[in-house]
């Protein structure tokens, strides 16, 4: 991967807590798997920046090595790679996704579940 | 493909018991079971699978894996 395509991930992931590489956009997903991240994304109604690797090659390939995932979509929380869809859903299932996106807000306030 | 997907699986994981399934020969999901997971995350489980399968991503032969990985 080229310096510059790890300098912009690098810079995607830094500066949005929660980032998504997807095909699409969120208003229009072009992957089936894409859009159930979105969904699952707006259920927790988390805020979450995004790029379209339909509309970037280098971008599209350079993430895949950067995470060492070779599909799309793929899930960034405070720069942390998360997973693709399947992680998200089977987080979701075990009820631990909401813990994971919001992990920053939790730790800040100290009042996001009940104990 | 369900044999290369299979065999691929395991050279990465010599452990694992690896069941893959598709209802039409397009779509793919596969359970890996190993010892070899103990301890990790589930995204580190993952992408040792996924890892292993990056050529048969990267060549659009496989386009989407369901994935699921457990211990033993």
């Amino acid at each position: 991967m080229d310096p510059n395509t790890k300098e912009r991930i690098d810079h995607d992931v830094k500066n949005n807590r929660v980032f998504l590489f997807m095909k699409g956009t969120p208003a229009f997903p072009q992957c089936g798997f894409s859009q159930r991240a979105v969904q699952l994304l707006r259920h927790y109604g988390v805020e979450f920046g995004s790029a379209n690797v339909l509309e970037d090659m280098a971008i599209r390939e350079g993430i895949k090595e950067y995470s060492n995932w070779p599909t799309i979509p793929q899930l960034y929380v405070e720069g942390e790679f998360v997973g693709g869809c399947d992680i998200m859903m089977e987080l979701h299932e075990r009820g631990e996704l909401e813990s994971v996106l919001k992990q920053t807000a939790d730790a800040s306030q100290g009042s996001g579940q009940a104990s | 493909m369900r044999e290369t997907i299979e065999a691929t699986i395991r050279r990465a994981i010599p452990d694992a018991t690896v069941k893959v399934e598709t209802p039409d020969g397009t779509h793919w999901s596969a359970t890996v079971v190993s010892a070899s997971f103990a301890g990790m995350s589930l995204v580190r489980q993952h992408q040792m699978v996924m890892a292993a399968l990056r050529s048969e991503f990267d060549t659009e032969r496989l386009h989407a894996l369901e994935l699921r990985t457990k211990t033993p």
